[in-house]
């Protein structure tokens, strides 16, 4: 009897340290990133047609704070502050929204294939940009047409697939289709705008479709970070639930949790998060549904860590993006949204075909 | 059968001008009859003929006016129809190097791009033979007004999806089609009923080197030379006085530009702004087209910005609101506040509807160049007055009882400013 309960012992000590172990791994996955990160940060804005050290640079950022504290070159103020660095922002906090988001919708519908586009997102932001591009039509005037449009019709898709969750009591497998039949709709009427459009408006929403980082004033990031700042922390409070849901509805209905209530919820405000993105950088594919399965293979699925993952793997990724649409046919700026897609892509499929266990 | 003798025919000839030298000039005339290979079917392209026949002059691909294979006295007397006026049937080279055979007179046309109407306004083809209108002069706000005589014809579409049964239903002598959109499936599948059904098609799109060309082939086909010849002169004229006031501009006088192309921070190589040819130095050098890194400009410093743009402005509107709105938003932009060009207020906004309703936003593109030329190097253009020359356009070559001084917004300063 000795002998078992000293067994137990053993055992129940071995299980824990795995899973500090494992719990470490994650954590160190966590900080990499945010490393890896702030490195990338750095090199973004120090990289540009214009020569700044790297020094240069970051003395340019503390003389912001602590004026004539560090002398800093005459240009630096505005390429640093108004070029450079907004865009790397920008970078972070979209990687951050999709990657987040996208781990959200891959949690509540229990679908390795949704993500903020598959589920009639883009299409619907596409239809309110070409509706602002073409036909000058929208829901607000001046500078807010476009953004305005887009942010709104990029609602309507979710806004549909949640009706249809609340009042229909649909199955995550139904919202994934009611998600690929809203793609069709928006996209068919954004084709028939196209066919319309001269070839300068059609050109300006396919460029618009593919995403730019340059865009974005102050203003922009302003608002896209409260989001954020919003957003994050109702998600992680959600992640215990999240874990329990990705056993099954019944299960997770049993331990208590209101299902249904969770994933309206969940997609509404994951929705809202990427329609204040895309409104202002335009569709960047590929990182809200790459990031959190390529975080998912390294750390697993526990959504306490993957969520935080995600968003830092995220923004390590678009700002990597960012940094090589602005160099490799410099000074043209590649759409990043193109890069983003290319570098996902064959990493995605890398890491699927290397991994040796299943691991959605 | 006729047309396939007639390709074999001009493909043979074609080989034969490897192999022999021609007498091409810089602007040829590509109808057969053209045996001396000028610009110009006339008396000496018999004597020339004549010359062939002796022996003593070499065979041109254009000589064989009549395309049966032989070059001979048949010859002659098609080019004395031909500059008579009345031959019955041209066979010209179009701008895609086809060889059309086309019954003339022409009275029933299909047009098919925007661009080809005002070519054939340019030289005063009547309006009655013109059947269709194409789907964007119907659609724009600008072109509704600036074409307002084909509002009413029939919509067949455009030349990248023509609407085919409705170019057959209007049983046309010819039609008249361009490069642009030319890769669609549709308008092949067009060709090839148009075809079948015996109806000439002919490409008259105009490109930055085909302008003189494409007009003397239109002026041809439509017994509209004298017209074809005086457009082609005054262009020549505005065109040499343009290149001989920027000669003189000693090359460290001339303003570093950048032309912003229809959206934020994009731009287009010369081919489209001519930055160079027009006394102005490209910032990029004349070489990248498509979104650019905005540090670039500041690096570079221009002394002159022009944007290119204005969907809502041009001659269907008085106010200037959108093109200042696009200087303004210029000027404010924060990161831009130490190029020399906002310090000094040199900034213009252009209207795309100032250069022309081409793809190579061509057919106009003379007005632009007037006003960059001006903007560029204003002390050498003093007496150079682009409003008036476009205004000459309008009324001479367009038929348009317009007046810029009072209507249509098209640059911004507006010009008593500029």
């Amino acid at each position: 009897m000795l002998d078992d309960n000293a067994d137990a012992a053993i055992e129940k000590r071995d299980a824990l340290n795995a899973y500090e172990a494992s719990v470490g791994r994650k954590i160190f996955f966590i900080f990499f990133f945010i490393a890896v990160t702030i490195l990338l940060c750095g090199i973004s804005i120090s990289l540009g047609p214009i020569q700044f050290s790297i020094l240069e640079v970051y003395a340019t950022i503390i003389d912001r704070f602590i004026p004539n504290f560090i002398d800093v070159p005459d240009l630096a103020p505005v390429v640093v502050w108004n070029i450079r660095l907004n865009r790397v922002i920008m970078g972070i906090l979209a990687g951050i929204g999709l990657a987040i988001a996208g781990a959200e919708m891959q949690g509540i519908l229990r679908n390795p294939l949704a993500s903020p586009f598959t589920l009639g997102i883009s299409a619907g932001a596409g239809l309110g940009a070409a509706l602002a591009i073409i036909a000058g039509a929208g829901i607000y005037g001046g500078r807010f047409l476009l953004i305005g449009n887009a942010f709104i019709f990029s609602l309507i898709p979710s806004l549909v697939i949640v009706g249809l969750a609340r009042f229909k009591r649909a199955t995550p497998e139904t919202m994934i289709l009611a998600g690929i039949a809203m793609t069709y709709i928006f996209s068919s009427v954004s084709s028939i705008l196209h066919y319309f459009s001269s070839s300068d408006a059609l050109k300006d929403v396919v460029v618009w479709m593919m995403g730019d980082l340059g865009k974005a004033s102050w203003t922009d990031i302003y608002i896209v970070s409260i989001m954020l700042s919003v957003c994050i922390p109702f998600f992680l409070w959600k992640s215990w639930d999240l874990n329990v849901m990705g056993s099954g509805d019944i299960t997770a209905k049993s331990l208590g949790i209101n299902v249904d209530q969770i994933r309206i919820v969940v997609m509404m405000i994951a929705s809202l998060l990427t329609a204040t993105i895309v409104c202002f950088t335009g569709m960047i594919g590929f990182v809200g549904l790459v990031a959190p399965h390529i975080t998912r293979i390294c750390i697993g699925g526990d959504n306490r860590f993957l969520i935080p993952a995600s968003g830092v793997f995220g923004a390590a990724f678009l700002v990597a993006a960012d940094i090589i649409s602005r160099e490799v046919l410099a000074p043209v700026i590649l759409p990043v949204g193109a890069i983003t897609s290319c570098l996902g892509g064959p990493l995605f499929l890398y890491l699927i075909l290397k991994k040796k266990r299943d691991y959605w | 059968m006729r047309i396939k003798i007639i390709s074999i025919v001009a493909l043979l000839l074609y080989i034969l001008l490897t192999l022999t030298p021609g007498l091409a000039s810089d602007h040829l005339l590509n109808i057969f009859g053209n045996a001396n290979m000028d610009d110009a079917i006339n008396e000496k392209d018999i004597d020339y003929v004549k010359g062939i026949i002796d022996g003593t002059k070499n065979i041109t691909k254009l000589a064989d006016s009549n395309c049966d294979g032989k070059i001979d006295d048949a010859d002659i007397d098609r080019i004395k129809h031909i500059i008579n006026g009345d031959e019955k049937e041209l066979i010209v080279i179009d701008m895609a190097g086809r060889s059309v055979a086309v019954s003339v007179p022409i009275e029933r046309l299909i047009v098919t791009h925007r661009e080809q109407f005002e070519q054939l306004r340019a030289i005063k083809i009547p309006k009655n033979i013109i059947l269709s209108a194409e789907s964007q002069i119907r659609s724009t706000n600008e072109y509704k007004v600036y074409f307002a005589e084909y509002q009413n014809l029939l919509d067949v579409g455009s030349g990248s999806s023509p609407n085919v049964e409705a170019i057959l239903g209007l049983h046309p002598d010819l039609v008249l089609m361009g490069s642009y959109g030319q890769e669609s499936s549709q308008h092949s599948a067009a060709l090839d009923v148009f075809k079948s059904a015996g109806i000439p098609v002919v490409y008259a799109h105009e490109n930055e080197t085909n302008f003189k060309e494409n007009i003397r082939m239109l002026g041809y086909l439509f017994g509209k030379t004298n017209e074809a010849e005086e457009y082609i002169d005054w262009r020549d004229r505005l065109s040499d006085s343009i290149s001989m006031k920027v000669e003189d501009v000693p090359l460290e006088d001339k303003p570093k530009v950048y032309v912003e192309w229809w959206e934020k921070y994009t731009t287009k190589d010369e081919l489209a702004t001519r930055i160079d040819k027009l006394g102005g130095k490209d910032i990029f050098g004349g070489k990248i087209t498509g979104a650019i890194n905005p540090e670039e400009i500041v690096k570079q410093n221009p002394d002159i910005i022009v944007i290119m743009g204005g969907k809502d402005s041009g001659y269907a509107t008085d106010n200037t609101t959108v093109l200042g709105g696009l200087r303004d938003e210029l000027m404010s932009r924060v990161e831009l506040q130490n190029v020399t060009a906002i310090k000094n207020g040199r900034v213009y906004v252009m209207s795309v509807y100032l250069t022309g309703t081409g793809p190579y936003h061509g057919g106009r593109d003379f007005i632009q160049e007037a006003y960059l030329a001006k903007w560029f190097n204003p002390t050498y253009f003093e007496d150079f007055d682009p409003r008036s020359i476009h205004q000459e356009y309008l009324t001479k070559f367009q038929g348009l009882q317009w007046d810029l001084t009072k209507h249509g917004v098209y640059v911004y300063p507006p010009e008593s400013s500029s």
